[in-house]
């Protein structure tokens, strides 16, 4: 999904708000939550997923990604997982918004519906090796997918074939049971390839689905 | 700057932006409209909390980096097999069941970001810190590194490689960083002392005092 989550490389943006070692308090590390609601997202989103069983992790990433793009700029982060584990109980009929509504004394916005239904695991996936070299597929897909725009048909290197496979997050991010069980690879590409001469970086590491990728030259 | 609209209020005046209920008010309505349904088993959101509180720390990280400079053999496991090593302290958990330790040098720094959203090794590192969620963050470090640490008060030597990890799948990672001269025959506890969270995250290097 070419949503405005995607964000790496986009152009713009002032400094990062923060001196390294410098947290509230003094301290090295950072408080978790800065308000009384702060943790209700992520502890209700597994509530959703591992007690209720009603979606998985990666519909509550394609949830948020749906939040309407002004919407989601707006949108500090905590809040961004209330209205999208908000949706997903709406959308598997758990909740109406209705009733989160009247709860909230106000309006209740949810995320916008799917535009695609997801897809499948392919069939005719390559396994690769450490130092082969690998293209990322040049593909379009309106769904659920992890693969940022930047490495969309670039050339890299296998660093590493993961010990573990995982659903196809295209699949199960659409709460699908037909993501397969694939392995990713970390793809590391030079920074050149990925945005020429305008960067500072030598080299970008990518943890990508066997699926995204085909040999290089294919 | 983050962007910071006031949530006391229900904004009306941006093109885009729907009326809200506060951010609060919505966030417990959620948890309450779910309790009134009994989905909500006792204690179940404070539980979490403490966990994400207390037992997700990048103390833990720190005591993992801290073994791996003065044990060879650990160093090993840890950057072949990070799961297995992160395993013997019993570090795993929820968004860190495969971990991947990722080497510095004295000529590559690595630093790592989730560019879609917020991926973190939540049970090594901790919760990731708002700036690490920041679209500044996120649109910036993969593309300009260099300029984005200096800026946050890490200055990398010319010859030193950058090398931006973005956490797209469910490999968590962790930064080993290198050993600081000065730190000969320190106590692990010390050790442990300059590995702070930003040092895992891999955009500060650890400091002598």
């Amino acid at each position: 999904m070419d949503g405005v989550h995607d964000l790496g490389g986009k152009q713009g943006f002032a400094t990062v708000d923060h001196k390294i070692n410098e947290y509230e308090h003094g301290q090295t590390y950072s408080d978790p939550f800065h308000s009384d609601w702060e943790h209700l997202p992520y502890s209700l989103f597994f509530l959703g997923v591992a007690e209720m069983g009603k979606f998985s992790v990666d519909e509550v990433r394609h949830v948020v990604e749906r939040i309407a793009p002004v919407h989601y700029l707006v949108t500090p982060y905590y809040e961004r997982y209330a209205i999208g584990v908000a949706t997903l109980m709406v959308e598997t009929g758990v909740l109406t918004q209705a009733e989160l509504e009247a709860f909230a004394g106000g309006p209740f916005p949810l995320a916008l519906p799917v535009t695609s239904p997801g897809r499948p695991a392919r069939s005719d996936n390559h396994v690769y090796n450490v130092g082969d070299t690998v293209r990322v597929r040049d593909e379009y897909f309106a769904g659920h997918i992890r693969m940022p725009a930047y490495c969309r048909g670039r050339t890299g290197v296998i660093r590493h074939r993961t010990g573990e496979k995982w659903p196809l997050p295209d699949a199960i991010g659409h709460g699908r049971t037909d993501g397969g069980a694939e392995p990713t690879y970390h793809v590391e590409f030079t920074g050149k390839e990925l945005f020429g001469s305008d960067t500072d970086a030598d080299a970008v590491m990518v943890d990508l689905f066997e699926g995204y990728l085909e040999p290089a030259g294919a | 700057m983050s962007v910071m609209i006031e949530h006391d209020q229900h904004i009306t005046n941006a093109p885009g932006v729907p009326e809200q209920a506060p951010a609060r008010d919505r966030a417990w309505a959620l948890h309450e409209a779910l309790n009134s349904k009994g989905h909500v088993p006792d204690g179940y959101a404070e539980n979490w909390k403490k966990t994400f509180e207390e037992d997700f720390t990048p103390r833990k990280g720190a005591e993992l980096v801290a073994r791996a400079w003065t044990d060879p053999e650990f160093r090993e496991l840890l950057l072949t097999d990070g799961t297995a090593a992160v395993g013997q302290y019993g570090y795993l958990g929820p968004q860190g069941e495969y971990i991947t330790a990722l080497e510095d040098t004295p000529t590559l720094k690595n630093v790592i970001v989730c560019s879609l959203c917020s991926c973190t090794a939540w049970p090594i590192l901790g919760l990731p810190p708002t700036w690490y969620k920041s679209f500044e963050y996120r649109a910036r470090v993969v593309r300009e590194p260099r300029k984005v640490l200096e800026e946050m008060g890490t200055t990398l030597p010319e010859d030193v490689t950058v090398k931006v990890v973005d956490t797209t799948a469910e490999t968590r990672f962790m930064v080993l960083p290198v050993r600081p001269a000065g730190t000969e025959g320190w106590t692990a506890q010390q050790l442990q002392q300059i590995v702070t969270k930003d040092v895992l995250i891999g955009v500060a290097v650890p400091q002598v005092p």
